[in-house]
């Protein structure tokens, strides 16, 4: 597993999503980038690469916004390890894959961080929930269904086969 | 074995769960200052976040314009509709108040002269180029005669060529034939000199003086005498140019009062034509 790449695309996720995301914004709703990465490494990867992208990738956004700092990374990481754990049940090349997974990951991830807010005293009613969650939702499975396919070609490269590589350099 | 691995990272996960709940905890207040790591890391995001927002505000601007060019342009069209609209309502007060101005002159006609008259609109025109004539909305149904003077505010205008029963066909005097077919139109001048009425080309009209030494100048108005089978006192133009080469006959170039080329609403003198007279006789 090459590692660094895998951290070059969080870092570079984490960018989009802090820098450009609100330029990226429709009708309010920022596509929650990281979220998206997580979802995809921990179904291509398994679900130990999924959580360690999503812990480390929610943990900048909170330091970033500087507010329940964690929130973000235990959504992060619960979402990326509940994706890894269908990562060996699953055909990756299945386009319903990312599509299902961004729709689960989306509302697995935005019910996290909104348990969070209301635990520590943010008053969230459920119209307000449901108004951010539905369109969230739309956005980031869109996103997923992107961002896993992009991650999806470079598989080979992220994760290469040591058999694969062997034989290569014995013909 | 694997027991304990699965132990172990359940351990490790509990206990990043009550970090991150802890690290919730602190923060969720409000804070008066922030870690040395978020300094860090607000720090290393300024540049990008500055370059992020030069390249949003220049794209923003960018469809700020187009936005603005678009709105414009409708807005544009918007206008030039309302010029038009404008333009075709004040083309049409224009109108009216021309029509309004002729409409009290032909009013004021009615009123300085003592011959009963009948309104007509003027219809149309001559078809074709060798006959000056146009046709009026009055025909013999309403009294109009062949040989009716027809004048307007300004003078004459011409005489009845022919009826119909609900339209009339009018010469005018700048017609070549006006003066022909027994019209022999007597005229005379404001000092009493008097004379008759021919047609020249370019719509004029010469008046040929019954004196050999007529009193006659430039600009003065010549009326019909009443001489012919027109009334008397019909303005019929100006004396234009005064002939004297002759020492027989003494002429003078009649410039017609009336612009024959903007007739719309015209009167016809109902005065009794000689058919009228002969049927009327005992």
């Amino acid at each position: 597993m090459r590692y660094w790449a895998l951290t070059a695309i969080v870092l570079a996720a984490y960018l989009i999503q802090s820098v450009l995301g609100p330029f990226l914004a429709i009708a309010g709703v920022v596509p929650n980038v990281v979220l998206v990465v997580a979802i995809s490494c921990g179904l291509l990867f398994g679900w130990q690469v999924g959580l360690g992208v999503g812990f480390g990738g929610g943990l900048l956004i909170d330091l970033t916004i500087g507010q329940l700092i964690g929130s973000h990374a235990l959504a992060g990481s619960l979402v990326g390890f509940v994706a890894g754990l269908v990562e060996e049940r699953v055909f990756k090349d299945n386009l319903l894959l990312p599509l299902v997974g961004g729709v689960v990951g989306s509302l697995l991830g935005q019910t996290v961080i909104m348990i969070c807010l209301t635990m520590f005293g943010r008053r969230i009613s459920l119209a307000e929930f449901g108004s951010t969650l539905l369109p969230s939702m739309v956005y980031d499975t869109v996103l997923c269904i992107l961002v896993y396919w992009r991650i999806f070609r470079m598989y080979g490269f992220l994760k290469p086969d040591p058999r694969g590589f062997i034989v290569i350099r014995r013909r | 074995m694997r027991y304990n691995k699965h132990l172990r990272f359940l351990g490790v996960a509990l206990g990043v769960l009550v970090v991150i709940f802890i690290t919730m905890a602190l923060t969720a207040r409000e804070r008066t200052a922030v870690t040395p790591i978020e300094k860090g890391i607000a720090t290393l995001l300024y540049p990008f976040q500055v370059a992020t927002d030069w390249v949003g505000d220049q794209t923003r601007g960018v469809v700020d314009s187009i936005r603005e060019l678009t709105r414009l342009r409708e807005e544009n069209a918007a206008l030039r509709q309302q010029v038009a609209d404008m333009a075709q309502d004040r083309a049409l007060i224009v109108q009216l108040q021309h029509e309004n101005q002729r409409l009290r002159s032909e009013l004021g006609l009615k009123e300085r002269t003592d011959y009963p008259m009948l309104t007509a609109e003027v219809i149309s025109r001559s078809a074709e180029n060798w006959y000056q004539t146009v046709i009026i909305s009055r025909g013999s149904r309403d009294g109009v005669r062949q040989g009716m003077a027809v004048v307007n505010w300004q003078g004459l205008v011409g005489k009845v060529a022919y009826t119909t029963p609900y339209s009339s066909t009018v010469q005018l005097v700048s017609d070549a034939g006006f003066s022909q077919a027994g019209f022999g139109a007597g005229a005379k001048l404001p000092n009493g000199e008097q004379g008759v009425l021919e047609t020249v080309e370019g719509g004029y009209l010469r008046m040929r003086f019954w004196s050999t030494d007529p009193s006659v100048a430039v600009g003065l108005p010549v009326y019909t005498s009443g001489q012919g089978i027109l009334p008397a006192d019909l303005l019929v133009g100006w004396i234009d140019e005064v002939d004297t080469s002759s020492s027989f006959t003494k002429y003078a170039i009649v410039r017609p009062a009336v612009d024959v080329h903007k007739l719309e609403v015209v009167q016809v003198v109902l005065t009794p034509t000689d058919d009228d007279r002969g049927s009327n006789a005992p």
